[in-house]
């Protein structure tokens, strides 16, 4: 990072994150909450992407997370920090579950496998008066640091803020080691990783687990910030919004197209202040330009723009050179 | 559980399963042909249900009248969908899945705004009640079973005629099509306009026996997905034969497990799914990015 | 893979632009009294509670406002669509809340919006009477949401009256038969604890799954389990119809028992399978034409056929938290949220509503004794010659004391009324 412009960037979006509590009213901050959730989501799924595999069951990962907060806090008395990393777990061990039997018969057996998961980790929920039934969980106390307990948005945003940057940067090392290397050879074709000796299933797997790990913490997240859980919050049809987030913002960018899809699909219906109707057919009819004329998202279009104009900087640099 | 139990589950189930049939032969069709998953094939049904319900009703036209023009006119939807998007997008096996996902949801709610939610109310086609013994025989579940039958039985020996041969061997493969001199474009309209024509016609039949709502797609396309997975991508006799198979299960389930019965049909779906990737009939259709 | 430039360009670019650029709210004029509720826009209940809330407000406006205090306001209502659906609800009610302004939120309906609405709007001190099955709005949590109308206690009082008169006919069976969601469930365990008292055995109780289009099975199986009356009490709107049907083509010649049938339905039914088949069957009595007296009810009513050129009858029993509002308002001359929960929660005087009564009572089972909840009145109906005619009223002394009968709770009440005095009905 030698770019002068490079670190003011970088800086001003830091001092921005750090501000922006105070500097935003009270109902963006509540859509970037919502954002941050997205967000987590949409990364685990181009995570997947990345080793060319198609998640459906995101939105029950998600459900797992928040149902273990919701269901420690209030049956069980827990404290809301644990019950993150018990979500976590839960819903890894599930993904691990799920994955060995299913990754290694192929695409298509895990995309079926991921489409029936999710539908009856919902029904289950849904149908069982232990879970709270279609009803959930209707309270649940807000987390607490010692006797601070969390009342406003801004105490909600911060800790998303971390809960999103600890997932960021955690993909962003596994994207850089030999795991996200394995990853980007599967990518490029299955056979070619195999021939290169890479583990094809082994890696998947890891894939499935750590992206539905972050999922559930998403999923804490929330049940957190919105203090009740209710089963219709994790249909089928959730699983197909965030990989549109991640579509949106570009399929190719796997750590900065998710947020970027996801903020900007949350932020676009606003401007356009739209009725709650109209609202599905504008996302419905963006994706589909997004698809005919974008697909490479968002960021593919800023990369071309970006290498064209370098090529454009290289030239009149040469042209100058030369007189 | 007597007799007369064992029939009426028997005729439910044989019922509704001529209903998944006609959609999931469309469904079917444009995934064995096409390759592509459409996610739009339950709002075919539902405005194939709305067509029907405007001609019979509001224009007072005779019933098969109104279920000819369904089938057309989801037929003619159906191509135009695919010269409109599907035809652009085409490349992107990904990308077209989400491409039908965003018809779908246009589909959906432009038909909430212009219908509203409120179910229209058909009424009923065939009356009376044919009562055989113990057992009672709804005359309007018997028409469906009867013309669902009348077109699957059509439709396989359409696939026997020229036609149908070009459209499976596009469905092999597309390139040695062409070379036999077969249009994979042309193709690609016929299998849209029948893939989707069928479902229009299955929600014209459903409608005066239950309703014409503008959620009827959802439920209708996560069953077709069951019948698909269980029967096999691409192979219509999967799809027929599962259709029966998940239509009576989920019939008889009921009475066993009520409301869980759904649930029932997932486990079925997972342990074929185990031992048989490609469902009963179907090999296994690798998605393209995923193999 | 780098942190590329043109990422942190956007990211700052959203970021300020989503905060700072738009996304500002409206501020009402000084004498405009804003109100917002979400709605769920599908359900034909809620579209007519729409229009009574819009009704109200224009006869008020046409009056030349409403005087509150020294001011005279008029009132602007903000409608959203909450498709039933917490989420939906949530994000409305953030609007309502951070970008309208409201404050004041009535006549939200049902328990997931509900539930969602209040846990924002509480520590933001926003008035919120509503409409739920659930009892989370009226646990002592909460300081500024009241129960406008309560489903669960006219519904127990209906179930068993209508229980004892079908007894009276020598009835002496049911089958429960519910949508697998939040309110069937609940209706059923209400049912359940309720219908026993009457003597009336339950054989089973039946939930079929949401999304169902085809009753056939479920039909099926009622038939074979053979009930006298098919207990239909939560289902509502065409389902009411499809089930009625089902149960007709599978043979079922029982009575069918359910809450909900109003006019629109019956003529529905009627035409498929016939008046003969709902000879006899009980509900409650929607047409307030046929049963209200009072001349200020009877003046909405009229004015709602003069508006709107039609008369609906689904919106009627959920008003209450209307009148509520309207009562507390008018009583104390005051649109502060504070006066307004305090008012609310010390036994106000009961308020009519377009189906009956309307009165506050405390919750001391749940450890409350602000009285934030309500108990609502309403007429039984019946069926004769294809038509619902009125056959009774219920009474709140009647509702109150077999709600508290079915659930137990005699001996905490009898404690509450010791020292705090039997609530006063006005019936």
């Amino acid at each position: 990072m030698r770019h002068p412009i490079r670190i003011t960037g970088l800086s001003l979006l830091v001092l921005l994150l750090v501000l922006l509590p105070w500097i935003a009213d009270k109902y963006s901050l509540q859509l970037i909450i919502y954002v941050m959730t997205y967000s987590m989501l949409a990364l685990g799924f181009s995570l997947c992407w990345k080793a060319r595999l198609i998640r459906v069951d995101l939105a029950g990962y998600w459900a797992i997370g928040a149902y273990a907060t919701g269901m420690l806090m209030t049956k069980a008395g827990w404290s809301y920090w644990p019950t993150i990393a018990a979500g976590g777990f839960i819903a890894a061990i599930i993904a691990w579950g799920v994955g060995s039997l299913t990754i290694p018969r192929g695409g298509l057996v895990f995309f079926s496998f991921a489409m029936l998961v999710s539908l009856v980790i919902q029904q289950t929920v849904a149908a069982s008066n232990f879970f709270g039934g279609w009803a959930g969980i209707e309270s649940m106390p807000p987390p607490a640091i010692g006797s601070f307990v969390f009342r406003g948005k801004t105490e909600y945003y911060f800790l998303g803020l971390f809960l999103l940057s600890i997932n960021f940067v955690t993909y962003y090392l596994l994207y850089d080691s030999r795991i996200g290397r394995a990853w980007t050879a599967i990518g490029s074709g299955v056979g070619f990783a195999k021939s290169l000796g890479v583990n094809v299933v082994r890696y998947r797997l890891f894939a499935v687990i750590i992206s539905s790990f972050f999922c559930a913490v998403s999923g804490s997240y929330l049940a957190s910030y919105q203090m009740y859980i209710i089963p219709d919050s994790f249909g089928f049809y959730q699983s197909i919004m965030i990989q549109m987030f991640s579509l949106v913002g570009g399929l190719n960018s796997f750590l900065a197209g998710p947020l970027v899809g996801a903020a900007i699909m949350t932020f676009i219906p606003e401007y356009l202040k739209v009725t709650a109707e109209i609202e599905p057919i504008l996302t419905a009819v963006v994706i589909i330009l997004v698809i005919l004329f974008m697909p490479l998202g968002i960021l593919g279009l800023v990369r071309r723009w970006w290498r064209s104009s370098i090529v454009i900087r290289m030239r009149s640099k040469l042209t100058i050179r030369s007189t | 559980m007597n007799l007369s139990l064992f029939v009426q589950c028997l005729v439910n189930g044989i019922m509704i399963g001529g209903i998944y049939a006609l959609v999931s032969s469309g469904f079917t069709l444009i995934l064995g042909v096409m390759k592509i998953f459409n996610f739009a094939q339950g709002q075919f049904y539902m405005l194939g249900a709305f067509v029907t319900y405007g001609v019979s009703v509001a224009l007072g036209m005779p019933y098969l009248v109104a279920l000819i023009i369904s089938i057309l006119s989801m037929g003619v939807l159906g191509i135009l969908v695919y010269i409109g998007i599907i035809r652009w997008t085409y490349s992107g096996f990904f990308q077209t899945v989400l491409a039908t996902v965003g018809f779908s949801t246009i589909a959906k709610q432009t038909s909430l705004l212009t219908f509203g939610y409120r179910e229209k109310v058909l009424p009923a086609v065939v009356r009376g009640i044919i009562n055989v013994s113990d057992v009672t025989l709804s005359g309007g579940k018997l028409f469906i079973i009867f013309v669902a039958i009348l077109i699957m039985v059509s439709l396989h020996f359409f696939m026997k005629r020229k036609v149908g041969t070009s459209m499976r061997t596009v469905a092999e493969s597309i390139d040695v099509a062409s070379l036999l001199g077969i249009s994979p474009t042309r193709i690609f309209w016929l299998t849209m306009g029948i893939g989707c024509g069928l479902s229009g016609i299955a929600g014209g039949l459903i409608a005066p026996v239950l309703c014409a709502s503008v959620l009827m797609g959802e439920h209708i396309f996560i069953m077709a997905l069951l019948v698909v997975a269980i029967g096999g991508m691409g192979s219509m006799t999967g799809a027929l034969l599962a259709s029966f198979v998940i239509g009576i299960v989920e019939s008889f389930a009921y009475q066993f497990v009520g409301e869980l019965n759904l649930v029932a049909i997932f486990i079925l779906l997972a342990v074929i799914i185990y031992f048989r990737p490609g469902g009963l009939l179907g090999k296994p259709l690798p998605i393209p990015t995923a193999e | 893979m780098k942190l590329r430039f043109g990422f942190i360009v956007i990211m700052v670019t959203i970021l300020l632009s989503g905060t700072l650029l738009n996304v500002t709210g409206t501020e009402a004029a000084p004498s405009v009294l804003k109100l917002g509720v979400t709605l769920p826009m599908q359900i034909r209940e809620a579209l007519e509670q729409q229009r009574w809330l819009r009704l109200f407000a224009k006869l008020i406006n046409e009056q030349g406002g409403w005087k509150i205090g020294s001011e005279n306001y008029t009132i602007e209502w903000i409608f959203y669509n909450d498709e039933y659906n917490a989420e939906k609800a949530r994000t409305a009610v953030e609007r309502l809340i951070f970008k309208d302004n409201v404050k004041h939120i009535i006549n939200q309906w049902g328990s997931a919006p509900l539930i969602a609405t209040i846990k924002l709007s509480d520590p933001n001190k926003i008035l919120v009477i509503g409409t739920s099955i659930s009892d989370e709005p009226v646990k002592p949590d909460y300081k500024y949401v009241f129960k406008g109308t309560d489903p669960v206690p006219f519904g127990t009082g209906q179930s068993i009256f209508g229980a004892l008169e079908y007894k009276k006919r020598g009835a002496k069976t049911l089958v429960i038969i519910n949508p697998d969601d939040a309110t069937g469930r609940a209706r059923t365990e209400q049912d359940k604890r309720s219908l026993p008292s009457t003597g009336l055995k339950i054989i089973d109780s039946l939930f079929w799954p949401r999304g169902t289009v085809d009753f056939s099975p479920i039909a099926t199986k009622v038939k074979a389990l053979n009930p006298d009356i098919a207990w239909l009490a939560a289902t509502s709107g065409e389902d009411i119809t499809k089930i009625t049907v089902a149960l007709h083509d599978a043979g079922y010649k029982g009575i069918i028992d359910c809450d909900n049938m109003h006019t629109g339905i019956i003529k529905d039914i009627i035409a498929k399978v016939g008046a003969e088949y709902l000879e006899g069957s009980m509900s409650a009595l929607f047409d307030a034409r046929q049963y209200q007296k009072d001349p200020e009810m009877g003046k909405y009513i009229k004015a709602y056929e003069k508006e709107y050129g039609e008369w609906n009858i689904e919106g009627i029993m959920w008003m209450g938290p209307w009148f509520t509002f309207k009562g507390a308002v008018e009583a104390t001359q005051s649109l502060d949220v504070d006066v307004l929960s305090g008012y609310l929660a010390k036994s106000p005087p009961p308020v009519r509503t377009l189906c009956g009564w309307r009165t506050a009572i405390a919750r001391p089972d749940l450890g409350n004794l602000r009285t934030v909840a309500a108990v609502n009145t309403l007429w039984k109906g019946i069926m004769k010659g294809g038509k619902m005619v009125p056959f009774a009223p219920l009474s709140s002394d009647f509702i109150y004391k077999s709600w508290i009968e079915a659930y137990g709770m005699k001996d905490v009440y009898e404690k509450y009324w010791k020292e705090h005095g039997y609530p006063k009905f006005p019936d």
